[in-house]
């Protein structure tokens, strides 16, 4: 029971950390293609933006792997 | 770079500016702030041209936009390259492109109507073509008349049908007929009498009548059939003999007409160049930014050129002039592609770091511990050189596949490291073993890793940000990142204390440190500066990414490989796991190269770039 | 929650493609609003105002009264198409309201025999192929009118009326009644806050407007004001029954926090104007979605009107024209 508990901890862990970044990144994606339309000159700047998010992401995923390989 | 003053006599400022322009290093700087002294500025103003160099001017432009309008009548035919001078002939050269102009604007026009010409017969011809097949059922008689039509949607047949019946109490025949593009053919056949009342109705209806030029309006079917015929072959003759003759005349004279425009475009440059310049009564004065390294040779070639007349000062750059030096990134060698990375953000301030170099030796680094596949690797090897070898011309794409060269051969590297062919496929080809660490297993230490990783990489940004502080002499900037890089320090040894082999005894002083820099923050960063330095703190924890894209990608080979052992046929099994690798593969491009970019745009460049710096552009001949 | 204005779909073309997710045009939104002219001033003082216009890096710069209003229309009908269909329901009363100026034209230009003009403007519209096709239909205009009407009722009964009016009382009444018609059904029906307060907003400044003209005229007949305004019918009869010409200025004051010095005609409507184009700023930075578009078509509508004034009044005077431009 306890390993199916601490599975289910790490799946959340990931799991919502990803569905965060995904809506982010989903909301800055469809922003950065509104800007590249109108300023092409600022594509490196829309890149770095995407990408902030993704430490969420990261970070869910440095949790789930210690609860999973920590947590005995 | 240099801010430079270029002085002379009036009378050599143009062979001066077509000097600077041939040389190309040498940007000129149209305001006065900064470069004339204090108290002389009532001695010296704008450069105001004479009468001549106006009508020259106005002259040059009148020739070029004669010149456009002559190009655009011609054909784009490949010619060879002239190398007249046009100076001494240019009278003559703008008298006779007069006249060609006008011919072949003639040429142009009678083109233009033959092709309306042409696309109205073929029309007529495919019209009479499908009525013809119709006419078989219809006697052509005196008192009948013929209304062609086209017609755009067929449910309008119905209604016409109906329209016209109303109006011919039912005496009509329509035929329709669909042609090879979709639009329908109708044939209408009425009674002379009330063949008016028809087409005005159907005008009204918005359906065009098919009408006939009135050259052909008196013949018979058959007649205006060959008739039409005749006179689109003559037609097309003509287009012919047009497209032929300007075609010729390009051959001939493009050659020509281009190099004076180039020249035309060349010395209209240089004359408007001397708005940016500066004069006093006999001398002008050219202020400008350049690299260092070429002021000697600006210096020579302006004493080769000009014996001595022509001076060359290099200017002490001022406080206020910091914000307006323009910057170019100077990198050789090795690091010289890696200003493609850079350039996708704006440049970076003079008073900071190129971020080159760094760029140059982390990011293959980054990208090679995240791919870390000796056999991707060697795919990636051999993608970049095919790249370098057939762009060859083409700046970016060369750049980017030198990056790509020099990080695939890390990914090798590291590759044998972790023990990785195309996942464990090495293992079981040829028993390739891993040097330090197995990524699929050792989950762990290779999160310590890029951690560790991640603070070497943070703590030196945040190193450049406090040089480049220091070197701004903002004091304040200086000490708040040290405390930083100290806070930083403090932590990890809290944190590693933690852990076996440390004792715990050191976690009491490091924990009284960590309380007395603490307030020290926000007296140098503000209140936001604990902010800053969880952002640090966090910034470190997301080079967790090496590890945990590097292990997505050693998984997915995993997993390549086994499909291919679970398929049970050999062929099969290979195509299932060459697809998957291959997939891999398109991945292991990408996402190293985002997220080692990102490591270094967001987490690195944050601590010491600043952003903002203007571009060097210097004056010189347009390619 | 979704708004109402289902019905109104029919008149307006409903768009094959889906349009692109609302922060994508927004970004967009807010890069085009950097091209858009702000500093009249500067723009009138510059030498050759027009040769700036027309050397403006932008697409469909045009030269004419009529350019500017068809470049508008163009840009209200990108906006439109790059909607989702969520945002596309929001903002459908408020393009349906600008529409209706350009049914007017056409019942105009059709009333002149002027089809070519008609059909131009149409190919501009955001009408649908449907509606468009009824009014190139050909009929006399009595009869398109009526068409039209039938059409509308499905709004509101009050668009039945349209033919009748229009043979009884002329077009401008006409014209008048459906605008009037159009704003009390509007005001009925279910609509986004921002949309609601700017229909409100309109229909604070055309009450004021209406009331301003009568008491200028001095006529005694009472006006008929429309409802739905924040300011109360009551307050407006009143001030028309003191017949106080100057008690316009505290409602003017109330609706844009502007206290104009002399009730003049030019004073009132741009103080009105200006009331919008604030409160329009405000709504943008305070609801970044639907606010921010529509200060960005408002801001366009203000710059088009500029243009017009500037494009009309060649010749006059310039400081006489910095007098009638909007901010």
């Amino acid at each position: 029971m306890e390993k199916v508990l601490v599975a289910f901890a790490a799946a959340l862990a990931i799991g919502l950390s990803a569905i965060g970044t995904a809506w982010a990144q989903s909301r800055i994606g469809a922003a950065g293609a509104g800007t590249l339309a109108e300023k092409p000159e600022m594509s490196g700047t829309i890149i770095i933006l995407l990408a902030i998010p993704e430490t969420m992401v990261i970070l869910g995923f440095v949790i789930a792997t210690m609860i999973l390989f920590t947590v005995k | 770079m240099s801010k430079v003053e270029i002085i002379g006599p009036k009378g050599l400022l143009e062979a001066a500016l077509s000097l600077l322009k041939d040389l190309g290093i040498f940007q000129i700087e149209p305001a006065a702030v900064g470069f004339i002294d204090k108290g002389c500025e009532g001695h010296v103003t704008s450069f105001l041209p004479d009468e001549t160099s106006l009508s020259e001017v106005l002259f040059l432009e009148n020739l070029r936009t004669r010149l456009e309008e002559l190009f655009s009548y011609l054909p784009p035919v490949e010619v060879r390259k002239s190398y007249i001078e046009p100076l001494p002939v240019i009278d003559t050269i703008s008298k006779t492109m007069e006249k060609h102009c006008a011919a072949c604007r003639d040429l142009h026009q009678r083109k233009e109507g033959l092709q309306k010409e042409a696309a109205e017969l073929k029309r007529y011809l495919l019209f009479l073509a499908t009525i013809s097949s119709l006419l078989g059922s219809v006697r052509e008689t005196p008192d009948l008349d013929f209304i062609g039509l086209t017609i755009k949607e067929p449910q309008m047949i119905g209604r016409l049908r109906e329209l016209i019946s109303r109006l011919t109490d039912f005496r009509f025949e329509l035929l329709t007929e669909t042609e090879e593009d979709g639009t329908i053919v109708g044939l209408i056949t009425v009674e002379k009498g009330i063949s008016e009342k028809v087409k005005k109705s159907l005008s009204d209806e918005h359906v065009p009548e098919l009408r006939f030029p009135p050259a052909v309006a008196d013949l018979t079917f058959a007649e205006k059939l060959s008739y039409v015929k005749e006179r689109a072959a003559a037609v097309e003759a003509e287009i012919d003999w047009i497209t032929g003759e300007t075609k010729k005349f390009s051959t001939r004279w493009l050659p020509i007409y281009k190099r004076v425009k180039e020249w035309t475009d060349e010395r209209l440059s240089l004359l408007k160049a001397t708005a940016w310049v500066f004069e006093t009564r006999m001398c002008f004065f050219i202020n400008g930014w350049m690299p260092s390294g070429d002021v000697e040779r600006l210096r020579k070639s302006l004493l080769g050129a000009f014996s001595g007349k022509v001076a060359i000062e290099e200017k002490e750059m001022l406080e206020e002039d910091l914000d307006r030096v323009p910057i170019v990134l100077r990198n050789r060698g090795y690091f010289k592609p890696f200003e493609l990375l850079v350039k996708m953000l704006p440049l970076p301030k003079y008073t900071s770091f190129d971020p080159t170099p760094f760029i140059g030796v982390f990011f293959p680094v980054f990208f090679g511990m995240i791919l870390g596949d000796a056999g991707y690797g060697l795919i990636l090897l051999a993608l970049s050189l095919t790249l370098k070898r057939v762009f060859r011309k083409k700046g970016d794409i060369r750049d980017g596949a030198k990056i790509l060269l020099i990080s695939s051969l890390y990914a090798i590297f590291f590759g044998i490291l972790f023990g990785e062919f195309f996942g464990e496929l090495g293992t079981a080809l040829f028993g390739l073993e891993p040097l330090c660490v197995e990524r699929r297993h050792a989950v762990i230490p290779m999160l310590y890793f890029s951690l560790s990783v991640g603070v070497v990489h943070v703590v030196l940004g945040l190193v450049l940000g406090l040089t480049s502080a220091m070197k701004k002499k903002a004091k304040k900037e200086a000490a708040f990142k040290l405390l930083n890089v100290l806070l930083i320090f403090c932590i990890i040894v809290l944190i590693a204390s933690f852990f076996k082999p440390f004792p715990w005894l050191l976690s009491k002083p490091v924990i009284i440190v960590i309380l007395v820099l603490t307030p020290l923050l926000f007296f140098t960063g503000g209140l936001l500066a604990p902010l800053e330095l969880l952002k640090s703190i966090g910034n470190i924890v997301s080079y967790a990414r090496i590890m945990a894209i590097g292990l997505a990608s050693v998984l997915l080979a995993f997993v390549a490989n086994r499909m291919a052992g679970m398929m049970g046929d050999v062929v099969i099994g290979v195509i299932a796991a060459g697809l998957l690798h291959t997939i891999n593969i398109v991945l292991g491009v990408f996402s190293p190269t985002i997220h080692s970019l990102r490591l270094h745009y967001v987490e690195f460049f944050s601590k010491f770039v600043e952003h903002g710096g203007r571009r060097f552009a210097p004056f010189k001949k347009e390619s | 929650m979704r708004y109402s204005m289902r019905k109104g779909g029919e008149i307006l073309e409903c768009g094959r493609e889906g349009g692109y997710p609302a922060e994508y045009l927004l970004s967009r939104i807010r890069g085009r609003r950097t091209s858009l002219i702000t500093d009249w001033a500067a723009f009138l003082s510059s030498e050759t105002p027009l040769d700036y216009l027309s050397s403006l890096e932008r697409a469909g710069a045009e030269n004419s009264p009529e350019g500017v209003w068809r470049r508008l229309l163009r840009e209200y009908r990108w906006v439109y198409r790059q909607m989702e269909e969520g945002l596309r329901e929001i903002f459908r009363p408020f393009f349906l309201y600008t529409e209706l100026r350009t049914l007017f034209f056409c019942l105009r230009f059709l009333s002149a025999g002027e089809m070519t003009r008609m059909e131009e403007l149409l190919g501009h519209s955001l009408f649908s192929k449907g509606f468009r096709k009824l009014l190139l239909g050909g009929g006399d205009v009595a009869d398109t009118v009526g068409a039209v009407g039938k059409v509308f009722v499905s709004l509101a009964p009050g668009f039945g009326q349209m033919k009748e009016i229009f043979l009884t009382k002329g077009i401008r009444t006409m014209e008048l009644h459906v605008t009037n018609t159009y704003l009390d059904y509007v005001r009925g029906s279910r609509l986004h806050p921002v949309i609601r307060a700017f229909f409100s907003r309109l229909v604070d400044a055309r009450n004021i407007m209406t009331l301003y003209k009568y008491l200028r005229w001095e006529m005694k007949v009472a006006p008929r004001f429309l409802s739905g305004g924040s300011i109360a019918e009551a307050r407006l009869r009143d001030v028309f029954a003191r017949e106080d010409l100057f008690g316009v200025i505290p409602l003017v004051r109330t609706l844009t926090g502007e206290v104009i010095e002399t009730p003049g005609p030019t004073e009132v409507e741009n103080s009105l104007y200006r009331g919008m184009t604030a409160f329009l700023r405000r709504a943008g930075r305070s609801t970044p979605g639907p606010g921010l578009i529509l200060d960005y078509l408002w801001r366009c509508s203000v710059e088009a009107r500029n243009l017009g004034i500037i494009l009309y009044g060649q010749g006059t005077d310039r400081e006489d024209l910095k007098g009638e431009l909007l901010r």
